[in-house]
């Protein structure tokens, strides 16, 4: 891993258009900016882990998905959908 | 958000239909899932890969199950699938039923959100919305496994 020092107000610049900068540093926790060009999507790492984790989590195959809502639908969960909606 | 029209549109194909995600579902390894109707009448829907078709994730139109469900597209998102107008939009949610059907939840917080028309999709982080990863999608029964 690479390690650079930087201080308030400077920055680092990651490819040809992705800039980061140090805006504060208060204690343990440092803000950063960033810049980045759209399509370059920034997340919070345990956000991202998080979505990829769920993502591939979520992963089943058709014939249970049919299982599934077959077992549980539609008298079942007409049933629960609309109580959901009630206490909503 | 107008979708329930563009949900209708997915249920009337029943081979399904085929859309691009150009920037990928995270923890995912596939750019071109296929869209069906496991059981019609339902608002659940399964995205499956087009290239690798025994798995997939089931869906569920969010406006269905939580009424008050919003939140606003950005124009960067929405310039990215080509999107011009709302009819063109349809929302679908991840569901995870890994721990059984009456635990079920849905992603609220990274929407699938598609262009129907231009079928261009991308799964959306909602950051800061307070909306979940996994929002239980039927809070008020208890788990019994299935």
């Amino acid at each position: 891993m690479l390690v650079l020092a930087r201080k308030k107000g400077q920055s680092i610049v990651i490819g040809n258009n992705i800039k980061v900068y140090l805006l504060e540093v208060t204690g343990e926790t440092a803000r950063l900016g960033i810049e980045a060009p759209p399509g370059i999507e920034v997340f919070r790492s345990e956000l991202f882990e998080a979505l990829m984790e769920e993502n591939s989590g979520a992963l089943t195959s058709s014939e249970e998905a049919v299982r599934l809502l077959k077992k549980n639908l539609p008298a079942n969960n007409d049933k629960k959908l609309g109580e959901l909606e009630k206490e909503r | 958000m107008e979708s329930a029209a563009v949900c209708e549109q997915i249920s009337s194909r029943h081979e399904g239909v085929t859309v691009s995600f150009p920037w990928g579902m995270p923890g995912l390894d596939q750019d071109r899932y296929i869209v069906t109707v496991p059981v019609p009448g339902m608002p659940f829907y399964f995205l499956r890969g087009a290239d690798r078709p025994e798995v997939g994730i089931m869906l569920v139109n969010p406006f269905a199950v939580f009424r008050e469900y919003e939140f606003d597209l950005s124009e960067e998102v929405a310039g990215q699938l080509k999107i011009t107008e709302p009819g063109q939009v349809a929302v679908l949610c991840t569901v995870n039923t890994s721990r059984g059907f009456e635990s079920a939840t849905a992603n609220m917080m990274a929407p699938i959100v598609i262009n129907i028309e231009k079928m261009l999709a991308r799964q959306v982080v909602l950051h800061d919305s307070g909306y979940s990863l996994r929002q239980p999608l039927f809070p008020n029964t208890e788990a019994k496994g299935e």
